[in-house]
């Protein structure tokens, strides 16, 4: 027991105590956003959700976008995971562990979303066994609540207890991880499976009420994962004693010259369906592509999310000499990637579900400052938390934080 | 390396001895800790909570209150007593807060006359007035939608005409409020069961225990739910007292609202609000299983027509031409 | 007796012809004076007489049907042409529900809710349009 607290008492020693400016300032600067969004969290809870910019016919906004586009982070630890284990790479092996803590950043900045979300989060009692009733089996929302706590613990077990043991020296007994390794591969499948389902299972709103959406989740998901990955890892490469292998960097750039264009030709097939239709069903895909009634908010973003995906496959493919280090150039792509996918999962996905609203009404939404400060404080949270684990891990695995007996 | 060092002191202090000593300071410790916590709570409570508010104070009972389905009687009754005081401390209005119990045998269904309405609103007020909706933000149950006659394309409708005379020429009027849908896509995606059907048809909400997700709002095919953005703002004087737990009592900021067909009225025999403002008489309302009701005889005559009808939520709100 | 008669002539001359006239002035509206009380129909071009509906001016209670016979039940006499909807209201469902969704209820005979010389309804005026909202609840749209 008193080994344990002197492991914690190391890590937060490790976290707090350093000499990188870089890991300064950016501490320093999270920090900040932190307390901005917390500032912006009290104003709401004080006034209530008047403060965002929902209305009843947009009643989700900011806060949901970025709790979809989350856990298609969160689900894109699989990429790291399978090749580790089923593959048995030894080089994704050394990393392995930042993308599953990266994972379990993520989850945390989704719950986190949610409950900014929640006119009153306080209730959430509502949901424990015993006292409240979770509207289990028939509320989707029921079984992410479910699905994204239970990923929350595999994602804090399995790292934590493989950091442990490295930091004891003692070989970890494989059923107290193993079992739950090939679980969370199927876990990640369904977490993000299951917020899809959020959206596709609803009949009122024909924009989401499609079978592809499921597969564009996936396959969005392992397009911006291994994007953030690529980032993350560079980042790693430069400022910490773990020296990336360049294996680890080709596998996430081969996974993204798939999983990119994957993802255009979905966007293609969903865009085929619906204007070539041209029901009343395509009124939301028309708002969001070209505008509706004179309505024309989101049409810059997503032809600006069209042009960066476009722009990333070209940079992606572009013929180039193999080298050791990650070019500029590839970071501004997976940086481009990224924001593409966020417009296309986030605000284009979720905002359009309600423009126009099932009687034909119109109201547009844009986020409110506080909305905008709140969403940036969880960012930053997120963004905290992952760089302090990932520094304690890598600080672990590279033996600066051991056991002394 | 400090951290040696550092880790090297912690160490010798956590080898001392943990006699009586250090168990006190413990407790005092954890004693501090719940104090210091309860005042930072209260010194929050007073910066979260807006001047003038409405909202009603924190308190254990109203955090742990249950479900109204697991309520006992003696529960309802106290917390029917508290909402009462609550009421009357934050508002000023003495009410009263009934909870009348669906009839055996009765199952509601509401018909509405196409050829009759005339657009004019005035169940829309009318409800606003019976069921304490909020002014401001404005919220209204009943939506009118201007049509184009020989179209029921929604798309193309007008929920915000202005009329100086009505009805205008060329137009049909469709008023939407909820349609207590036998299949409610709503009461399948509430996380916490806040929203449940009942006997008699009646799609309703227990107000203290949503917790104001969302998810029913984006669910309902016919925009039906309302959500209270902040705490509803009405006027003293347009407080109706005869209040329902599960209907028109002032609900609290954070939850979703919604047409419950005046359960406080209906349940005890009265036609809904809207139904009695209704200057062309083109609502009907009754118990779809008697078949002597108006509804019932409409539904056996008349041309029905059901909105969306092919999503499958099997509305209790028919529509007919006479 | 001469100026007995030129009175008389003059008498009919000053009442009846003026009386006669004013019925022939107007071929869509009929007019009559009925106890200092002037009704106009504007119910359809064909009544152009009271004695259409009524048996006589002076018991205006006692209908008169197409056929001729005489009737005292006001929606007999609607329910000849307005058949639909005689056959709603003898099954209850012409008209507002009034007292309640409980039956029996009380059925409201024609003229209670329709006037029967002006019956179309007055169009009304709707009351004002629900808050538009525009990004967001605090702000309205502006009028498109």
């Amino acid at each position: 027991m008193k080994t344990y607290a002197i492991y914690w008492l190391k890590m937060l020693n490790y976290a707090l105590v350093t000499k990188s400016k870089p890991y300064k300032i950016w501490g320093a600067t999270l920090l900040l956003f932190i307390v901005l969004g917390v500032f912006a969290y009290i104003q709401q809870i004080k006034y209530g959700l008047i403060v965002t910019n929902l209305s009843d016919q947009v009643s989700w906004g900011a806060y949901i976008a970025n709790f979809t586009f989350l856990v298609g982070v969160a689900a894109a630890a699989v990429l790291l995971v399978f090749p580790t284990y089923v593959l048995h790479r030894d080089d994704v092996k050394e990393v392995v562990l930042i993308g599953e803590l990266m994972a379990f950043s993520a989850v945390v900045m989704c719950i986190l979303f949610v409950l900014v979300d929640l006119g009153h989060p306080e209730r959430f009692i509502h949901m424990l066994p015993g006292f409240g009733r979770l509207g289990f089996s028939h509320s989707v929302l029921a079984w992410d609540v479910l699905v994204l706590n239970g990923y929350l613990l595999l994602n804090m077990h399995i790292p934590g207890y493989l950091l442990y043991m490295k930091y004891m020296g003692r070989r970890p007994n494989m059923w107290f991880y193993l079992p739950l390794v090939f679980l969370s591969i199927f876990w990640a499948v369904s977490i993000h499976t299951v917020t899809a389902f959020l959206y596709s299972g609803l009949g009122g709103r024909p924009y989401w009420n499609t079978a592809i959406l499921a597969p564009r989740f996936l396959v969005s998901a392992f397009a911006g994962g291994p994007a953030l990955l690529l980032i993350v890892f560079t980042v790693v490469r430069k400022f910490t004693a773990l020296k990336v292998k360049q294996g680890v960097f080709d596998m996430l750039k081969g996974i993204i010259k798939i999983f990119l264009p994957m993802n255009l030709f979905l966007l293609g097939c969903e865009v085929f369906t619906e204007f070539y239709t041209n029901s009343n069903h395509v009124e939301s895909a028309k708002y969001l592509f070209f505008g509706l009634h004179g309505h024309k908010l989101l049409v810059p973003y997503i032809w600006t999310s069209l042009t960066f995906s476009m722009i990333s496959i070209a940079i992606f493919y572009w013929p180039r000499k193999k080298s050791e280090e990650t070019p500029g150039i590839i970071l501004f792509a997976c940086v481009a990637s990224i924001l593409a996918i966020w417009v296309e999962k986030g605000m284009g996905l979720i905002i359009p579900g309600f423009i126009p609203t099932p009687l034909g009404d119109l109201v547009e939404y844009t986020p409110s400052l506080i909305e905008f400060f709140v969403c940036l404080g969880i960012w930053s949270f997120g963004a905290l938390l992952f760089t302090i684990l990932a520094r304690v891990a890598i600080a672990i695995q590279t033996g600066a934080i051991k056991n002394e007996v | 390396m400090s951290n040696d060092r550092w880790t090297k002191k912690l160490k010798k202090k956590m080898e001392q001895s943990v006699g009586r000593r250090n168990f006190l300071k413990a407790l005092t410790g954890v004693t501090a800790a719940a104090c210091g916590t309860t005042v930072v709570a209260k010194a929050v409570e007073k910066v979260i909570q807006p001047e003038n508010s409405t909202e009603v104070p924190f308190s254990f009972e109203k955090f742990f209150q249950k479900h109204y389905q697991e309520m006992s009687p003696e529960d309802k009754k106290r917390v029917f007593q508290r909402i009462e005081e609550d009421t009357l401390t934050s508002r000023g209005v003495k009410v009263n807060i009934k909870d009348p119990l669906p009839i055996e045998g009765v199952k509601f269904a509401f018909a509405l006359s196409l050829s009759k309405c005339n657009g004019n609103r005035m169940c829309v007020e009318a409800c606003v007035k019976e069921n304490n909706q909020s002014h401001d933000p404005e919220i209204q149950y009943i939506k009118v939608i201007e049509m184009d006659a020989g179209s029921f394309n929604l798309e193309k409708g007008d929920m915000y005409y202005e009329g100086e005379s009505v009805p205008k020429p060329g137009k049909f009027y469709l008023p939407v409020q909820c349609h207590q849908c036998d299949n409610p896509p709503c009461t399948k995606v509430c996380p916490v069961e806040a929203t449940w059907k009942e006997k008699d048809g009646i799609v309703v909400i227990d107000y203290d225990w949503c917790i104001g997700c969302r998810f029913c709002m984006a669910a309902c095919p016919y925009e039906a739910r309302r959500f209270n953005f902040t705490e509803p703002k009405l006027p003293k004087e347009n407080i109706n007292p005869n209040q329902g737990y599960l209907s028109n009592r002032i609900r609290p900021k954070g939850v979703v609202e919604k047409c419950t067909f005046c359960l406080h009225r209906t349940r005890e025999g009265l036609n809904p609000a809207c139904l009695e403002a209704c200057p062309t008489g083109a609502r009907k309302f009754g118990n779809i299983l008697d078949p002597n009701s108006e509804v019932s005889q409409i539904l056996k005559t008349k041309r029905v027509y059901i909105l969306k009808e092919d999503l499958g939520t099997v509305p209790s709100f028919f529509y007919y031409f006479d | 007796m001469i100026t007995k008669l030129w009175v008389s002539i003059i008498i009919f001359l000053l009442v009846v012809l003026p009386s006669v006239s004013m019925a022939d002035r107007t071929t869509d509206i009929a007019g009559d004076k009925i106890a200092d009380k002037k009704i106009m129909t504007q119910h359809f071009p064909e009544a152009e007489k009271c004695q259409h509906c009524h048996v006589s001016l002076h018991e205006i209670t006692n209908l008169r049907l197409l056929t001729g016979d005489k009737t005292n039940s006001i929606p007999e006499l609607c329910g000849q042409c307005h058949g639909v909807v005689k056959r709603n209201w003898d099954a209850g469902v012409h008209g507002k529900q009034v007292g309640g969704w409980k039956n029996p209820k009380p059925a409201l005979v024609c003229i209670k809710c329709h006037e029967p010389h002006h019956p179309k309804f007055a169009e009304m005026k709707a009351k004002k349009a629900p808050r538009r909202p525009n990004l967001g609840i605090r702000k309205d749209a502006p009028h498109e």
